[in-house]
């Protein structure tokens, strides 16, 4: 499998090495010259030769690249068919239980989409696959029309652009909010290049933006362990933003925060949206109300529902799900 | 200025070095320039015996670096600076020439004793300083880039990691007990006379040693200072504080981890190797466990994570050392065991750390009466 295979056969192929069918023939007059009853004719070698010219054009193409030299870095996004997110017939057991069960679930560029359910549903399996922590039996996930995650490591994958905020916020306690922020910039992390790195003006300028976007300018100075929880959960979606992620995973970010830090995170995680693509996995109903246009219901491992929270709630299915018999 | 960043904001660093600075040129003057019978005369003895303080204090930062910022404790220090203290007396022995008890212009003493013909090829090179100087930084650096590597990346943290250095260093200290090994067994390497063509016993070498002892020291604070207050300083603290999440950012643990340990235990040898010329003498009881873990009290003592503090832990325990075991040497292991229960109790941050509170008490009462006034 070439990692530029698609999900989409209308999409084009980026990289490919495989031989046309002239260079098939060019190999093929090579046998003539071993016949015996044949006396030796100098336009032969010269096919011959043609032959292997257009083999090593093929290959030599300065257009193309062989798939297995790309690196996660280098590939592309395409989302220019609408989606970023493609997950068809996802299939994970754990010990014979079904976690994840045929999941399709499409995830629009831009998008804010809220995944709900109840325990057990496969949601953090869901973000598991997605990030490369789990790999499904069977399945495919693609991250716009060409990147396969499946064939990707986790760091590969934060290095496409797929970020993830935990359940729980573990920031760094004894670094200001600013250099935590620091820290997670997407800037070359070797060890060296780290030894002799100085921020730059620009860089500054970002870290401040993004103290801006998540509301704790008056903190920046201040050691991360001094935070509430609730500033805790935003300093993370902070560092997750600095990284420059296209998709950003935000699993429960309202756990533990206090109802006014639950709206201004709803503010947050809306004003993201259009710029990133925001999936977020929440259990409070409330918040989801306050933020998505568009709900996904996971029940034992599939999609029972999708579309509007109003649609979605009034889904006989998820009713029963959610209330019970 | 910019050879002065690294000290930006370490008040206690400054005036650690300010005192070094000051001891720099004082020691040699009162030896050297006061008469013996003057009270301010400073004896060869006592700057021997400061050197060897300074060396410990180089020791005791390196183990800081490491443990202070990164978070690991290594119970296996005293290997690596036995090992650069091996490299040293390698060098001086070579010096010794054909002045040995037996004269052989070539083998130490302790090879002719042991009936040895012609030198072991690891004692080759030795008789050139450059070569030697090299090793003393290279031998203990290689040492722990590989015990390092295989370490890190297999992720061995904590306890773990602590009881494998241990392991580490009782292994030496077994493996150089043996004469086959070719480092003088038991007895070890001594009866060193010249370095670099130097008398060992003149009082001038000693001065040389004590203010080389001060240069490394200050060097090595400044570059262990350098390392800490860059942006891997920073990534090495939150390596300590929370390191699966650093991984989750992108950086490579294991690879932060190695660069700074094998760094540290460079440090590590290089104070060795100015510790046997004023000693006088380098033996396996160096790799005792005992003497790591006593290296590991010293930094608690004077405080984590701020090297100065532990600079001021070496000194003063090793002072504490000295006085203690000359007027009652049974009772230095009980005192140093409950220093060690008493710091652990009542001064979790050491004697930086109440160094720290007491300033800040003593600056707190005004700001009270200004918010009163």
């Amino acid at each position: 499998m070439s990692s530029t295979s698609e999900p989409h056969p209308e999409s084009e192929p980026v990289a490919s090495s495989k031989q046309t069918p002239s260079s098939e023939s060019g190999r093929g007059s090579n046998r003539d010259l071993l016949r015996s009853d044949r006396t030796f004719d100098f336009s032969g070698p010269k096919q011959v030769w043609q032959g292997f010219g257009q083999d090593f054009k093929e290959l030599t193409r300065r257009d193309r690249q062989f798939d297995f030299m790309i690196q996660a870095k280098d590939l592309e996004l395409d989302v220019s068919h609408g989606p970023i997110l493609y997950l068809e017939g996802l299939n994970i057991s754990f010990d014979g239980f079904k976690a994840i069960d045929e999941l399709n679930l499409y995830v629009n560029a831009g998008e804010l989409r809220c995944v709900i359910g109840p325990n057990g549903a496969g949601k953090t399996t869901m973000m598991d696959i997605i990030t490369g922590k789990t790999r499904p039996d069977s399945g495919t996930a693609f991250f716009g029309q060409k990147i396969d995650l499946l064939k990707l490591s986790e760091p590969e994958i934060a290095e496409v652009g797929i970020g993830r905020k935990f359940q729980k916020p573990t920031v760094f306690e004894q670094h200001s909010v600013f250099e935590n922020l620091e820290l997670a910039m997407a800037t070359d992390k070797r060890v060296f290049p780290t030894l002799f790195a100085r921020l730059s003006g620009a860089q500054g300028d970002r870290i401040d933006e993004v103290i801006d976007i998540i509301g704790l300018q008056e903190h920046a100075r201040f050691e991360a362990g001094t935070l509430s929880q609730g500033q805790k959960q935003w300093l993370e979606i902070g560092m997750l933003l600095i990284q420059d992620p296209h998709l950003l995973l935000v699993d429960e970010p309202v756990a533990g925060m206090t109802h006014q830090e639950m709206e201004r995170t709803a503010e947050l995680l809306t004003s993201l949206a259009g710029k990133h693509t925001v999936v977020v996995v929440e259990h409070d109903m409330d918040f989801v109300r306050s933020i998505a246009k568009r709900v996904t219901v996971l029940h034992q491992g599939s999609v029972l529902a999708e579309g509007s929270m109003d649609e979605v709630q009034d889904d006989p299915r998820v009713v029963e799900v959610y209330l019970g018999e | 200025m910019g050879l002065l960043q690294p000290l930006k904001g370490d008040t206690g660093g400054q005036i650690m070095l300010a005192v070094l600075a000051v001891i720099a040129i004082l020691v040699p003057i009162l030896n050297l320039l006061v008469p013996e019978g003057s009270p301010l005369h400073v004896s060869t003895f006592t700057v021997t015996l400061l050197g060897k303080y300074l060396t410990y204090a180089l020791l005791a930062v390196a183990v800081d670096l490491v443990w202070g910022y990164l978070g690991i404790l290594s119970l296996g220090h005293g290997a690596f600076f036995a090992l650069g203290g091996y490299a040293m007396g390698m060098y001086l022995m070579r010096q010794i020439g054909d002045r040995g008890v037996y004269g052989d212009p070539v083998l130490p003493d302790f090879m002719v004793f042991l009936d040895w013909q012609q030198l072991p090829w690891f004692w080759q090179g030795f008789d050139q300083f450059w070569y030697a100087a090299l090793m003393i930084l290279l031998v203990p650096g290689l040492l722990a880039f590989v015990f390092g590597w295989l370490a890190f990346r297999s992720r061995v943290t904590g306890v773990y990691l602590s009881i494998i250095t241990q392991a580490l260093t009782y292994a030496l200290m077994l493996a150089f007990f043996r004469n086959e090994m070719g480092f003088g067994g038991n007895n070890g390497l001594t009866d060193f006379k010249e370095l670099l063509g130097f008398d060992l016993q003149s009082d001038g070498t000693r001065i040389g040693l004590f203010i080389a002892s001060v240069l490394a020291l200050a060097l090595g604070y400044w570059a262990c200072r350098w390392i800490v207050t860059s942006k891997l300083g920073r990534v090495a603290v939150a390596v300590r504080d929370a390191e699966s999440r650093v991984r989750f950012i992108g950086y490579r643990v294991d690879r932060v981890k190695l660069a700074i340990w094998t760094f540290s235990a460079a440090l590590a040898g290089m104070a060795g190797a100015l510790y046997v010329p004023q000693v006088g003498i380098i033996n396996p009881g160096e790799f005792s466990p005992l003497n790591s873990i006593e290296l590991v009290f010293w930094v608690a003592i004077g405080g984590r994570a701020t090297l100065y503090g532990a600079v001021i832990g070496a000194v003063l325990v090793n002072y504490g050392k000295t006085v203690f075991t000359g007027a009652f040497p049974e009772a230095w292991l009980f005192v140093l065991g409950g220093l060690f229960v008493l710091v652990t109790v009542f001064l979790p941050t050491g004697i930086a750390g109440l160094l720290k509170t007491l300033k800040r008490r003593r600056a707190e009462p005004k700001t009270i009466q200004e918010a009163s006034a």
